[in-house]
């Protein structure tokens, strides 16, 4: 497509997808890029509105903090006990003399 | 914060991270939850909808971010790369959930476009805006979202969904024009 299309067209476009000779075009042309962002404005007072739908709850860095702090220790205590566990291996390992490598 | 105590340091520096890892500082978590948990929920919410499952990927997000985040100059997380793991984050969390509920051969492609008259009762704006977002699917959501109340760069956004730049902006003018027509057909 060598002429921008038309408003018509690219309005028309935003709404199906078609035709698809005009989307290959918007890909390559900045010009009708620019005129798509211009139609398809949400408007400030929809963008607020939105805004208000997802809107976080206030204390969600506080319970985000308890709820990750907990899951770290936990990971932690779990840890500790692996630890404890390798440690107590070695030692009886060592005390009792087990070779891991038996093919001497 | 809940406590005064310091994060369990084992449970992050063990990960991959060197010891002298800024990202590994336990303030650094702090200083990340502070800042980015609030934007991450939004976008959470905009794709699983639902608070709950919205808190588990702030959490999710949080944690990979103290472990494996790059950190920039000024010490924060880019916002780009907080994105793409939330949303990961977050498209995961939905995938384990419609398993749970489902089973592991119904899980549909992407999530269904949900009809307003089921997922909206009573005619608030807040609701009507909610049910029409329901309307888009996932990655459209997160577009309008990233864009629109979170204010990425194009290229910013094209980083954190890892689509081409052109895409990236056909694909959200369609997206927002599709919000306009179902907040329309709410109306």
């Amino acid at each position: 497509m060598r002429r921008h299309p038309s408003q018509q067209q690219l309005q028309a476009w935003l709404e199906s997808g078609e035709p698809t000779r005009v989307g290959k075009h918007i890909d390559t042309c900045e010009r009708c890029m620019a005129l798509l962002e211009e139609l398809s404005d949400l408007g400030d007072s929809l963008v607020a509105e939105l805004t208000d739908a997802l809107a976080a709850p206030t204390d969600v860095e506080f319970r985000t903090a308890r709820q990750v702090e907990s899951r770290l220790r936990n990971e932690a205590a779990f840890t500790a006990f692996l630890d404890l566990f390798t440690v107590g291996w070695s030692a009886t390992k060592t005390i009792l003399d087990i070779e891991e490598d038996s093919d001497e | 914060m809940p406590s005064s105590e310091p994060f369990p340091g084992r449970a992050l520096g063990g990960d991959g991270r060197a010891p002298n890892d800024p990202a590994a500082d336990p303030e650094m978590l702090r200083h990340a939850i502070d800042r980015h948990a609030a934007y991450i929920y939004r976008l959470a919410l905009s794709i699983v909808h639902d608070r709950s499952l919205a808190d588990d990927v702030v959490q999710e997000t949080m944690i990979r971010a103290w472990r494996w985040a790059p950190i920039e100059p000024d010490g924060d997380i880019p916002r780009a790369w907080l994105a793409r793991v939330a949303r990961n984050a977050a498209i995961g969390i939905l995938r384990r959930r419609r398993e749970e509920l489902y089973g592991s051969d119904a899980i549909p492609e992407k999530e269904s476009s949900l009809s307003p008259a089921r997922t909206v009762e009573g005619r608030a704006a807040l609701d009507q805006l909610r049910g029409a977002l329901g309307a888009l699917d996932e990655a459209d959501r997160a577009l309008i979202v990233l864009r629109e109340i979170e204010g990425l760069t194009y290229e910013e956004i094209a980083e954190t969904m890892e689509l081409p730049l052109s895409t990236v902006k056909t694909r959200l003018f369609r997206a927002r024009q599709q919000l306009k027509r179902a907040l329309e057909a709410w109306r």
